[in-house]
């Protein structure tokens, strides 16, 4: 029997060079795209994770509007008989026993709870068990400090503690990497509960009680209830929320993977469709035969269907190995860059796979829609007998196509973050424009250049207009995105910068366990080169709802004067006035929420659920804007807040901030919570972005690759469609060199219209992004001229390299076979 | 067998509009040799093309065995060829990824039916090319791919065998094997066989021939007719 | 065209008596060659004459039977083996040809579609009878009739080239 797998195998590996390069791109891209959906599945669920360590089983939490209260406090406010699980917590700070010149690295943030075998607290335990009494310390500590299982650490003007058990980084406590690191972060430890408060003499004082409710259906009664008991009291409670938004900005980063992951398929994709349409069109003698002979569509279908299925069967196959092992390396980069920590995580791999393979075998089916079609239609006669029918329907569309291609673009223009990819639709669609005009400047440098073997390439570009359109539309992809990438990389950090120094408030933030009274701001004023000291509020924990009611936390920040305010810039504001307190809100925390501008927000505060009056949004670099801010009247009157536990400083001179730093140590030690510096913060969100920089140009180098096979794939084609008419040029006198001349010139000249183009869409890119409010990138419009340079040279270095190969194979048609060839 | 009546068949160009057929009457017995001779442009092909039901017709009618297949959809036209007819072109229309044996077993593959591996044999046998099955067309000499294609038209068994010019591009010695094996088969199968070609030589071998011009059927002889030699001395060659 | 040289052919084979001798003559060339009986015993006569063949005696039904002798065999070889050139004028219509252009005939046109007709008369009979000649395996006949064929397609060219050129 004809097994028609067989014939379709010899059919696919007819052109083995062909169908190599089209494997490698199909692979390649099938790779892009599966290490992006496991970069970013394994991200989102770390972050996940680690949320769910930090918040723990709890339902609900009860704080204080101080950083302590008495236990006795909370007698008469839970039901005994409706709690199911209950932890105290106090949090102070102190520090290790611990030979070094710098007191700074000793510093020791202790988290003292009751209880941790309910499971309230989660922890990721490495070694030990966290249900003993004992102290519990990170992986990261015990190397620095030396220590083991059953060691015994000494804590400063405390006492000592036997090690129980070491647990890894990322739950509620960490430690920092290094010594050095250990300068400006505290180690963090977990103590009995007891044994902390015996060590501070804080006997009965807590900063935190989480606690768990037996099965009861609606949750919201509930608070309402407890907000109610807790009503005129400086005690309040709130849900406990997962919601990892306030410190990370991660979303720009999932839109940065999709983005190389669609794009990446995106080209692969027209790689196997210039592969498949020339198939077809060479073939459509061999399908018209098959059909006098009684094939029908479908059995044309059926056949061309089982070659794509090759593809896309080896494709995914190859292509999900590599994904895998790029998706371990771009994990690991993004690890490196972003959490900064060392932190176990496991590998997301499963839902990528299967998104990754779905996509992967359907895509090349998609790619080979419009050939199928065509093959399907073949006119029996026509193809049969060479009556030269034009096959190409793109040819014929060519109005069509390029409406079509400016109601894309017209569409890519409006301001969303996705629907710019019809912009790229667009540009492939329009292409043979570009190429036309870019043609009419190009033609006369090629000619002069290679001579008449430039001329000669000028014709044959003609000759396969549409396959060399869309292989330059490839690379113009490549390179613009490169370019939009780029810009967005080089005015990331910048933008960062001034952000957080626009926004920051000052050179140095000191919280402080006890409130800043006019006595501690007066001695800090007292201290050199000291230009501004004012105190604000912070009130952690404040919960919302977002308009799909999903539950939702953020900070709010207290501030005094809206003009002279130095912590966020306002947005846009609405004139309008509520009987409603205002709050202005940041503008991630509003797109978060779902509202406008001048609507009403409830909030779970210290005070209760409370209405509030969104009178603007504002950015600031604090929480990347996840954040409200409410006048410091407001936080007082109506927030139930009376104390102000953050301080802001601002230095006349930047050298004097390690004097001023150990003067604040010397005056408030152990009181003080965390110091943040402005400098630092800096130099640490640069130094994420620098990390990502390297791996978001080893993946754009990738897709540029895949372009570049694009253009060897297609000069192959060119090559093979020409076979007779090169040789007949060799016969006739054309050299090896000039025939080799000739097809690189023809390259060149698709990879000089990729790179112009691209250049030109790139830049289009970037001034959308500049001017776009929905980009989740914030950048400024600048052509980057480095990148620019970069992408122009290695767009034409990929492309001499791409045309190498084809150039070398037609030189080397021998004279006769081309001659006889049918 | 086959009934042509009142066939037109119109093409359009960019600018006007042509006339290859303009109105036929033919018919064919069944087990009839018939010739269709004629200069270049005048239709033969083209009925033939018809015949298969590799066309659409502009006006008239077409009957194989009483079905009129004007009528019919292009899928069930095909179905009808995989069924009914056997097809030899001139320039032998082999596909060149199959060998010689799955070319000659395509047809059946087609029709979704099995292969008997002694029917292909015998095929084989008659074509005389034991021994060819695994070489791929572009492994043989013109003679032995026409003669391929011939047991390729043969395999499904169909009743009617359209050749159009099936010596055309072979030399005189080849194209005289090649008739005798048509004549040979002719014999010992009785299929009906429907033949356009140049060639006085194939022309020879029909019971019957036809000659076309200008679209319209001009005249037809039958070989005992007394004025056979007069009639093709006149129009061939 | 020699009788006489395929007579000694057939009684090479085996000795044969006059009557065989016309049936083997015709059946070699499939009938295509009536010959009388006279001219069968004219040539036999000569043959004998000229010592090629003998008479060594009867058959029982007391017919003179021949056989080939030594100088006859040797005359058979020597024929076999001389080349046969191909003279200009063999061709009767070439001559008829000359002719009518000699006495400026005016109706060579006709001349010329007869003498087609002829040849495709000839084409059809010489095919027709390879038809029956591919079942009958008759190897030998069938080439003579390819090269037969071979000539009148050629004659057929050269009668359509002069007809084109006595327009």
């Amino acid at each position: 029997m004809l097994s028609s797998f067989r014939v379709s195998w010899r059919n696919v590996t007819r052109h083995k060079k062909r169908f190599f390069f089209t494997l490698v791109a199909v692979v390649l891209g099938i790779a892009v795209m599966t290490s992006m959906l496991i970069a970013k599945e394994t991200f989102f669920n770390l972050m996940d994770e680690q949320e769910q360590l930090t918040a723990g089983n709890a339902d609900f939490r009860i704080k204080g509007n101080e950083r302590f209260f008495s236990e006795s406090e909370l007698d008469g406010v839970l039901e005994k008989d409706e709690l199911a699980g209950e932890v105290r917590i106090l949090t102070k700070r102190g520090f290790v026993d611990m030979d070094t010149e710098y007191p700074e690295q000793t510093t020791v943030r202790f988290i003292g709870i009751s209880n941790l075998q309910n499971g309230l607290i989660e922890l990721p335990v490495k070694e030990g068990d966290i249900t003993e009494e004992g102290l519990i310390i990170t992986e990261n500590a015990a190397d620095l400090w030396n220590k083991n299982l059953g060691d015994k650490v000494m804590f400063q003007g405390m006492g000592s503690l036997t090690i129980t058990a070491i647990v890894n980084e990322g739950g509620i406590i960490n430690s920092p990497e290094s010594m050095d690191e250990a300068l400006f972060r505290d180690f963090g430890v977990i103590v009995p509960l007891k044994v902390l408060q015996g060590w501070t003499g804080m006997n009965n004082q807590i900063s935190e009680y989480r606690f768990n409710v037996k099965n009861v259906l609606d949750k919201s009664q509930l608070l309402s209830s407890y907000q109610l008991k807790l009503e005129d009291t400086n005690l309040f409670v709130q849900p406990i929320v997962l919601d990892t938004q306030q410190y990370n900005d991660i979303e720009g980063m999932y839109f940065v993977f999709d983005l190389i992951a669609i794009l990446s398929i995106f080209i692969s994709a027209f790689i196997a469709f210039n592969m498949i349409n020339t198939s077809i069109v060479e073939r459509k003698k061999e399908i018209s035969i098959m059909k006098s002979l009684g094939y029908t569509k479908g059995n044309v279908f059926k056949l061309v269907l089982k070659e794509v299925g090759f593809l896309a069967v080896l494709g995914t196959l190859f292509g999900l190995g590599i994904g895998i092992w790029l998706g371990f390396v771009v994990q690991d980069m993004l690890i490196t860059a972003i959490v900064t920590q060392d932190i176990v995580h496991h590998v997301e791999i499963i839902t990528p796979l299967i998104t990754a393979s779905l996509v992967g075998l359907i895509f090349p089916f998609i790619a080979a829609a419009l050939p199928l079609y065509k093959a399907a239609n073949t006119p029996i006669l026509e193809a049969m007998f060479n009556k030269n029918v034009s096959f190409s329907t793109l040819n014929k569309l060519h109005i069509p196509r390029i409406i079509l291609g400016v109601i894309c673009t017209g569409i890519g223009l409006i301001d969303n973050v996705w629907v710019f990819l019809f912009l790229f639709v667009g540009l492939v669609l329009l292409f043979p424009l570009w190429m036309k005009i870019v043609q009419f400047v190009l033609s006369p440098i090629l000619e002069r250049i290679f001579g008449f073997s430039g001329k000669q390439a000028v014709r044959s570009i003609h000759q396969f207009v549409n396959r060399n359109a869309n292989t330059a539309a490839m690379l113009a992809i490549g390179v613009s995105l490169a370019l939009f990438m780029s810009a967005a990389l080089k005015s990331l950090p910048e933008g960062m910068e001034d952000d957080i120094r626009e926004t920051f408030g000052g050179d140095i933030i000191i919280e402080k366990e006890t409130p800043w009274t006019d006595t501690d701001i007066q001695r800090v004023n007292g201290l050199a080169d000291i230009s501004e000291v004012y105190s604000y509020a912070e009130i952690p924990n404040v919960t919302w709802h977002t308009q799909r009611n999903a539950i939702r936390e953020f900070s709010i920040i207290s501030f005094s004067d809206l003009d002279g305010e130095n912590m966020f810039n306002v947005i846009e504001k609405t004139d309008k006035n509520s009987e409603y307190p205002s709050i202005y809100v940041g503008e991630r925390a509003l797109q978060e929420w779902g509202g406008y501008i001048g609507d009403l927000i409830t909030l779970n505060t210290p005070a209760g659920e409370g209405r509030f009056f969104v009178k603007g949004t504002v950015e600031t670099s604090h929480y990347t804007s996840y954040v409200g801010f409410v006048e410091e009247a407001v936080v007082r009157d109506i927030l139930n807040w009376p104390w102000n536990y953050h301080l802001v400083v601002d230095v006349a001179e930047e050298d004097s901030i390690p004097i001023i730093l150990s003067g604040l140590d010397n005056i408030f030690g152990e009181t003080i919570v965390y110091v943040d510096v402005m400098s630092s913060t800096i130099e640490q969100a640069k130094s994420g972005i620098t990390g990502m920089n390297d791996l978001m140009q080893g993946l754009l180098l990738l897709v540029i690759a895949i372009s570049a096979i694009g253009i060897s794939n297609t000069l192959f084609m060119n090559t093979l469609e020409r076979t007779r008419e090169l040789g007949t040029m060799r016969a006739l006198g054309f050299t090896k060199w000039q025939v080799r001349f000739m097809i690189m010139a023809e390259g060149l000249f698709i990879g000089i219209t990729g790179v112009i183009v691209g250049t030109l869409y790139g830049i289009l890119v970037v001034y959308l992004n500049a001017i776009s409010k929905q980009a989740p990138m914030f950048l400024s419009f600048s052509i980057p001229w480095t990148s620019l340079a970069l992408a122009m040279a290695g767009g034409i270095a990929f492309t001499l390299i791409a045309s190498w190969l084809p150039s070398n194979s037609a030189s080397r048609i021998p004279i006769k076979a081309a001659i006889n060839y049918e | 067998m086959i009934q042509v009546k009142g066939l037109q068949k119109n093409y359009k160009t960019a600018t006007e509009e042509i006339s290859i057929l303009k109105g036929v009457d033919f018919s064919v017995e069944e087990g009839e040799f018939v010739c269709i001779i004629g200069p270049s442009g005048s239709g033969k092909t083209t009925l033939l093309h018809l015949l298969a039901g590799l066309d659409t017709i502009s006006t008239g009618t077409i009957e194989l065995d009483g079905v009129d297949i004007t009528t019919k959809s292009e899928k069930e036209r095909t179905i009808l060829r995989r069924k009914k007819i056997g097809l030899i072109f001139q320039n032998y229309q082999l596909l060149p990824t199959l060998t010689v044996y799955e070319n000659i077993i395509f047809p059946l593959h087609a029709d979704g039916k099995k292969v008997t591996p002694d029917k292909v044999l015998q095929l084989l046998q008659d074509v005389d090319l034991v021994g060819y099955e695994k070489r791929f067309p572009s492994e043989l000499s013109g003679g032995q791919q026409q003669r391929v294609a011939i047991a390729r038209a043969l395999i499904h068994e169909p009743s009617i065998l359209l050749a159009d010019e099936p010596t055309g591009n072979l030399d005189r010695q080849r194209a005289s094997d090649i008739l005798d094996l048509l004549a040979r088969l002719h014999q010992e199968r009785k299929q009906t066989i429907v033949m356009v070609t140049h060639d006085m030589f194939a022309a020879g071998y029909a019971d019957r021939i036809v000659l076309f011009k200008d679209g319209v059927m001009e005249a037809e002889v039958k070989r005992e007719d007394e004025d056979y030699a007069k009639f093709l001395s006149r129009f061939m060659a | 065209m020699s009788v006489k040289h395929s007579l000694l052919a057939l009684l090479y084979e085996k000795p044969r008596h006059g009557y065989e001798l016309k049936t083997g003559f015709e059946e070699m060339v499939q009938g295509m060659w009536p010959l009388n009986a006279g001219q069968v015993y004219t040539t036999l006569d000569r043959l004998e004459r000229d010592r090629l063949v003998e008479t060594p005696g009867h058959d029982k039904k007391d017919r003179k039977l021949y056989t080939i002798t030594d100088a006859g065999k040797e005359e058979l070889w020597d024929w076999l083996e001389q080349p046969v050139g191909r003279s200009l004028f063999k061709d009767e219509f070439y001559f008829k040809f000359l002719c009518a252009n000699h006495v400026s005939y005016e109706n060579k046109q006709v001349m010329i579609r007869n003498q087609k007709e002829t040849i495709i008369k000839d084409i059809l009979h010489l095919t027709h009878l390879k038809k029956q000649m591919t079942s009958s395996h008759n190897v030998t006949m069938k080439m003579l009739i390819e090269g037969a064929l071979l000539h009148l397609e050629a004659d057929v060219k050269w009668l359509d080239m002069i007809a084109e050129m006595n327009n």
